[in-house]
């Protein structure tokens, strides 16, 4: 319906008229036994329909083609377009004007009905647009407000200068200064990503380099915590290793920061079929069930209310799989954590015998 | 205490004043310029022995001011970035460039960076014994030791290593490595050059996942440390 809908105003005059030739055959074999006056409302329900689907324009061709084909074929004298009665004549002319009627209310129903829809789709727009605002404001405000504070009081209190207190300001700029980087790094990425910029640059590449390349944004804390295991002789792959980094980075960071301090990472890493598979997999609690359409979304969060992230992590991983031309799904989900597979397609190489030596 | 005398070419003048600050407290004597004209001319008045240079310039690309100045300056030039896309940078050290740094960085990272950079351009005498940390390359007799156990190399092992070791603690990339030690046919064999850095690692690492010397620069290259 939806299709047709948006189908070409000459597209839908012919459809109409494919409609109206089927619906005119099969009266044409019922008139016998059912009368050529029930003919009429059979044509006068095919416009309804179509004044359901279609715009104005195959709604009024309807209207005067299905008037004369009933005419024609099935006003006695068939095949002429002379009436020669007025009861018949008269039956024509309403038949006429109930189905102009009929097909231009319906139309300016549905373009009612439209109206109102548009309406909603803006409304609902400025209200993510404005969640989106605040939490954006939030986000880079904070660590900017704990900035500003900490410069102002070092550098109008003397005597803080001295104090332990200047180092715990300085640390508090430390950390500030580390989450609006992130912000900045992901509101970068996802510029890049929309702006379709990204072409993977092909190198061949070992994968424990992508491992410790990953593993280095993390402190060694968070290092503690997370485990990658790979295939046994796991061959070079032609891949960009920097979009991957960058990919499977944010599914390890997404992880770590919706769950508790206990939560584990496991990232098991193999090639099979031409293809470099990723595993990430949590111990935390799962992914809200109601969330999970919404999870690659950019600007949603499981918990909005939540303060402490954009809500772009997963639609970054999603991007930078996607102009790796792979896949990235959620592949299981439960209270017991959560795990995702990347599917990167990925030349391998065995190479072990080296002709320089 | 003079270190050195250091030419900063960025166009921010906060930039200016911030890498100022680094610098003369660590007693290196700086000059600043805020165009690619102007910082190579000032290069030409002050020579100075390194030159820390910003690829985005309000007058022309930082990279055309690398070439230009690379024509007759020898000393090394730092490139700073705040693009941290792999073909600029790769870009910058195939055209000259010592080492590059990306904004935002620590001041320390950039201070380790200086160093090593100007390291490379002191005349050391050759053959002498190398060591990092337990691991140690001793070029007279071509043996290698980690923790005083040596370590068997192959011919093509020992030449990666030795080149590594004296570049220590600048970006090499690929293609400068493959040509340096395989030569210049062989710079798009990075295929092997990974098969040669695994095999290396797996001998003079103690954790070859982690490595603690030869360190991977994604898209870019290695760095020695």
């Amino acid at each position: 319906m939806f299709r047709l809908r948006n189908a070409s105003a000459g597209r839908q005059v012919l459809i109409t008229a494919i409609i109206l030739t089927i619906v005119t055959a099969t009266g044409f074999f019922i008139t016998d036994f059912v009368g050529y006056r029930v003919i009429a409302l059979l044509l006068l329900m095919t416009v309804s329909l179509i004044a359901m689907a279609f715009d104005i324009g195959a709604v009024i061709f309807s209207c005067v083609v299905s008037a004369f084909t009933w005419n024609y074929f099935f006003i006695p004298p068939t095949f002429t377009f002379h009436i020669s009665n007025t009861q018949d004549t008269l039956l024509f002319l309403f038949y006429f004007m109930i189905a102009i009627l009929h097909g231009v209310f319906a139309f300016q129903l549905r373009r009612a009905e439209r109206k109102v829809r548009d309406k909603e789709d803006k409304e609902r727009t400025i209200a993510l647009y404005n969640t989106l605002l605040n939490s954006l404001s939030h986000e880079l405000r904070t660590p900017l407000a704990t900035i500003m504070g900490s410069v102002d009081t070092l550098k109008t209190n003397a005597h803080v200068k001295q104090s332990s207190a200047a180092n715990m300001l300085l640390e508090e700029i430390d950390i500030a200064t580390v989450r609006l980087n992130h912000h900045v790094q992901n509101l970068l990425d996802l510029s890049r990503i929309e702006s379709g910029m990204i072409k993977p640059n092909l190198n061949w590449c070992d994968i424990s380099d992508l491992i410790s390349a990953i593993k280095l944004n993390f402190p060694f804390e968070l290092q503690q915590r997370i485990t990658f295991t790979t295939a046994s002789n796991l061959p070079l792959v032609r891949i960009d290793s920097g979009i991957l980094e960058q990919a499977i980075l944010n599914l390890i960071q997404n992880a770590f920061s919706h769950n508790s301090d206990k939560c584990l990472v496991t990232v098991h890493i193999h090639h099979e079929n031409n293809n470099l598979i990723f595993r990430v997999c949590d111990t935390g609690n799962g992914i809200p069930s109601d969330f999970t359409p919404f999870l690659f979304d950019k600007f949603s969060r499981a918990q909005p209310q939540k303060a402490g992230g954009l809500g772009l992590g997963m639609s970054i991983a999603k991007g930078f799989v996607t102009a790796h031309l792979g896949t990235i799904q959620l592949v299981a989900n439960s209270d017991m954590g959560c795990c995702f597979e990347v599917n990167i397609p990925a030349e391998a190489s065995y190479v072990n015998q080296l002709s320089h030596e | 205490m003079n270190k050195g005398r250091i030419l900063v070419i960025d166009d921010e003048p906060q930039m200016r004043k911030l890498l100022t600050v680094i610098l003369e407290e660590q007693g290196y004597d700086v000059t600043t310029a805020d165009t690619g004209k102007f910082g190579i001319a000032t290069a030409h008045s002050i020579h100075p022995d390194l030159i820390i240079l910003d690829v985005g310039l309000p007058d022309q690309n930082g990279i055309e001011v690398l070439r230009a100045l690379k024509a007759w300056y020898s000393r090394p030039i730092l490139m700073l970035t705040v693009v941290d896309s792999e073909n600029t940078i790769v870009e910058a050290l195939d055209s000259g460039a010592a080492d590059y740094l990306c904004k935002p960085f620590r001041a320390a990272e950039l201070l380790a960076r200086m160093r090593a950079s100007l390291r490379i351009n002191d005349v050391a005498p050759k053959n002498r014994i190398l060591q990092f940390g337990d691991l140690r390359i001793d070029p007279n007799t071509m043996e290698v030791f980690l923790a005083e156990q040596p370590i068997k190399l192959t011919a093509t092992e020992y030449k990666l290593l030795l080149f590594m070791c004296e570049h220590e603690g600048r970006a090499l990339t690929h293609q400068y490595i493959l040509k340096s030690v395989w030569g210049y046919g062989h710079t798009e064999d990075t295929q092997y050059l990974r098969v040669f850095i695994g095999t290396l690692r797996k001998k003079i690492e103690r954790d070859p996942h982690q490595p603690q010397h030869i360190v991977t620069l994604n898209g870019i290259g290695y760095r020695f440390q």
